[in-house]
């Protein structure tokens, strides 16, 4: 390859002043690494968020409204739908077990618990949950919940265990692992019988939402469009209002989420980025010096022959190893620093990561190729319009 | 009459040459310029400082461009040579070796003298071997060959740019003061060591010099003087 020779006429160069040459290069890796840090994290807290909503969006579609038990039996009775669940977190409650104070995330259930959550039973049973009927003061746990008890205290809460919640004693009869939905506070969570809540701990005999399982999923849509007249129709609404009912879906409710997650992550990569452009401007600063300095080397070159577009490739060269170098090199302590961050990030019990996907890995190295080429065109071509004389009669 | 009149390797027609300061102002330097310079020629230019030889070489050696008249280069147009022809020019046909050396310091003296090599688009031959063998008509001894030019005598380095000329074997090799720098002794080195490439390869030179002892060497002399060229000296008439 005829051009072959200026790469090496270009790391010459860059050996020659290789003091500046490596300065230039950390400008550039801090912008690479802040850039690669901000994007998995970015990806980390995308993908934090999506998993704990798809622990929590369930089923193919779901309504919400001010529900009463009543529209979850015509729910039911729809041909097109499998199953249904109605869930309602308990908030503002105390729980204490071996009289120390937790706060888990509550739920009142009722419905196909069983169908549409996706759980691991560990010990015991989870009770009745279809019946509306049934309202024994029971309770199931989380194992997360057992073990942040078991922390606590030492002592590990099992089956037959009563567990005192908003001052009333509840019997364990099963503990199950289960993804937590929503944000909490670490403390696992606790499932209660639907009518045990009613007056004692919710007052109200209201749901915020049903979960609903189709027949066939892809009707979704139809469905979703029956159910909301029909709930309408029960309370003389138009058929086609939506002041008092919704339906989502779970994966727009998903798309959604990832949607804002995608703007944060973009929003961390520009961040990110403004270093990257501070370093890009770096290299164009030293690229700027360097062919001014040897603007007689440039003028010599040519005279024995050199054309422009010979010493526009070779400025363009230095320009882009020195970032692409930079690059490769910010990629490596990135991934390595996020190995240890991750570490510790996991040690300390939080639940967001950073994630250096392959795709951030080769955005960065293309990126870093880039700004070499944006940085560098303006360099090389000035060096490369340098008449002889002139170029050669320069002090 | 010469033999050599069928081949002109330099024919200069009418040149005028003027530098414009940035007020617009007007410094003209060479005034209709008529020069042929044959095949195998060597030649001196001589004239007062400020007189115009540097000048008229670059117009020669297509460093620059001159203002006005036409210049062929082996009967080729040069005023209508693109950048990349001109380019050419100075890649495979002629070469400078400059009063202030101009070698690069980041490279030995074997990279310097490779230099024009690598800029050549055709060359077919073995690049060591031609190196080699400029670096030993211009006798620089191999210990030489891969030191720095700051670890060189004035002479030494002046063999380097010399051998640097050579390399490609080009047709015609301009000297702009080539011993300026030097002291007596080693600028007589120098000036025999173009003269053996003139006699031996039959190279085609021509030196600007302030040495008027070179005119006893050369066969044919010029003179500027005001912008003019005069031609005081030709032995083959
Ligand atoms: N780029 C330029 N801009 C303006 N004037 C110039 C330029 N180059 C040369 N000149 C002028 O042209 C004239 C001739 O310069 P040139 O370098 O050709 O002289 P010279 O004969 O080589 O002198 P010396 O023997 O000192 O090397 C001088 O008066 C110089 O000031
Ligand atoms: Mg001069």
């Amino acid at each position: 390859m005829k051009y072959l020779f200026l790469i090496k006429e270009s790391l010459q160069s860059l050996r020659h002043n290789i003091l500046r040459s490596l300065l230039t290069v950390i400008g550039i890796v801090v912008g690479i690494i802040s850039v690669t840090t901000m994007l998995g994290l970015g990806a980390g807290l995308s993908d934090n968020i999506t998993d704990r909503f798809s622990a929590f969006a369930t089923g193919d579609l779901s309504i919400s409204g001010d529900l009463k038990y009543t529209d979850l039996e015509w729910i039911n009775d729809r041909p097109y739908v499998s199953a249904t669940l109605a869930e309602k977190s308990v908030a503002g409650t105390t729980v204490i077990v071996y009289s120390s104070e937790f706060s888990p995330s509550i739920t009142s259930v009722v419905g196909d618990y069983a169908e549409i959550q996706k759980y691991e039973l560990l010990d015991g049973e989870v009770f009745d949950t279809q019946s509306p009927n049934f309202s024994d003061k029971v309770l199931v746990i989380s194992q997360d919940f057992q073990e942040a008890v078991s922390e606590e205290t030492g002592q590990k809460p099992t089956l037959g265990h009563k567990i005192l919640v908003d001052g009333q004693q509840y019997e364990i009869v099963g503990i199950i692992d289960i993804e937590t939905a929503g944000f909490n506070s670490g403390d696992g969570s606790i499932l209660i019988p639907y009518q045990t809540t009613i007056g004692t701990l919710s007052g109200t005999d209201t749901f915020s939402s049903i979960s609903i399982l189709l027949e066939d999923s892809s009707y979704f849509e139809v469905a979703g469009v029956d159910i909301l007249s029909g709930l309408n129709a029960s309370r003389n609404l138009s058929s086609d209002s939506t002041d008092s009912f919704s339906a989502q879906t779970a994966q727009s409710i998903i798309e959604t989420i990832q949607e804002t997650a995608n703007i944060i992550s973009i929003f961390l990569g520009v961040i990110g980025g403004i270093a990257l452009f501070v370093g890009g401007i770096g290299t164009m600063n030293m690229m700027l010096t360097s062919v001014t300095e040897r603007t007689k080397e440039i003028g010599l070159r040519k005279a024995v022959g050199a054309r422009d577009r010979d010493i526009l490739l070779q400025i363009l060269i230095e320009s882009v190893f020195i970032t692409t170098f930079g690059g490769v090199v910010g990629i490596i302590i990135t991934v390595i620093g996020s190995y240890f961050a991750n570490q510790f990030l996991l040690s300390s019990s939080s639940s967001i990561s950073i994630i250096i996907s392959w795709n951030v890995i080769l955005t960065a190295f293309c990126v870093s190729m880039f700004i070499g080429v944006i940085f560098g065109i303006y360099p090389s071509r000035n060096a490369s319009k340098l008449q002889p004389v002139d170029a050669l009669r320069s002090d | 009459m010469s033999k050599n009149e069928q081949n002109k390797i330099v024919d200069l027609k009418n040149i005028s040459k003027s530098f414009f300061l940035k007020g617009g102002l007007e410094i003209p330097v060479l005034h209709n310029v008529d020069l042929v310079v044959y095949d195998g020629d060597m030649l001196a230019i001589l004239g007062p400082s400020g007189s115009g030889k540097s000048t008229l070489m670059n117009i020669i050696g297509g460093l620059d461009v001159s203002s006005g008249g036409e210049y062929f280069f082996e009967g080729k147009s040069v005023n209508d040579m693109t950048s990349d022809e001109l380019a050419e020019l100075r890649s495979s046909d002629i070469s400078f070796i400059f009063q202030s050396f101009h070698l690069l310091s980041g490279k030995t003296v074997y990279q310097n003298v490779m230099l024009p090599l690598l800029y050549q688009r055709t060359f077919k031959g073995d690049h060591n071997e031609y190196v080699k063998n400029a670096l030993k008509q211009s006798s620089l001894e191999e210990e030489q060959w891969h030191k720095y030019p700051n670890q060189l005598s004035g002479g030494q380095r002046q063999r380097v740019a010399i051998a640097r000329a050579l390399v490609a074997k080009p047709r015609l090799l301009l000297a702009d003061e080539p011993t300026g720098n030097l002291d007596s002794k080693t600028g007589d080195n120098i000036i025999d060591a173009l003269t053996h490439l003139n006699k031996e390869y039959g190279t085609t030179i021509v030196i600007v010099t302030h040495d008027e002892s070179l005119t006893e060497i050369v066969r044919r002399v010029i003179t500027i003087a005001d912008g003019h060229i005069k031609e005081t000296k030709n032995s083959h008439i």
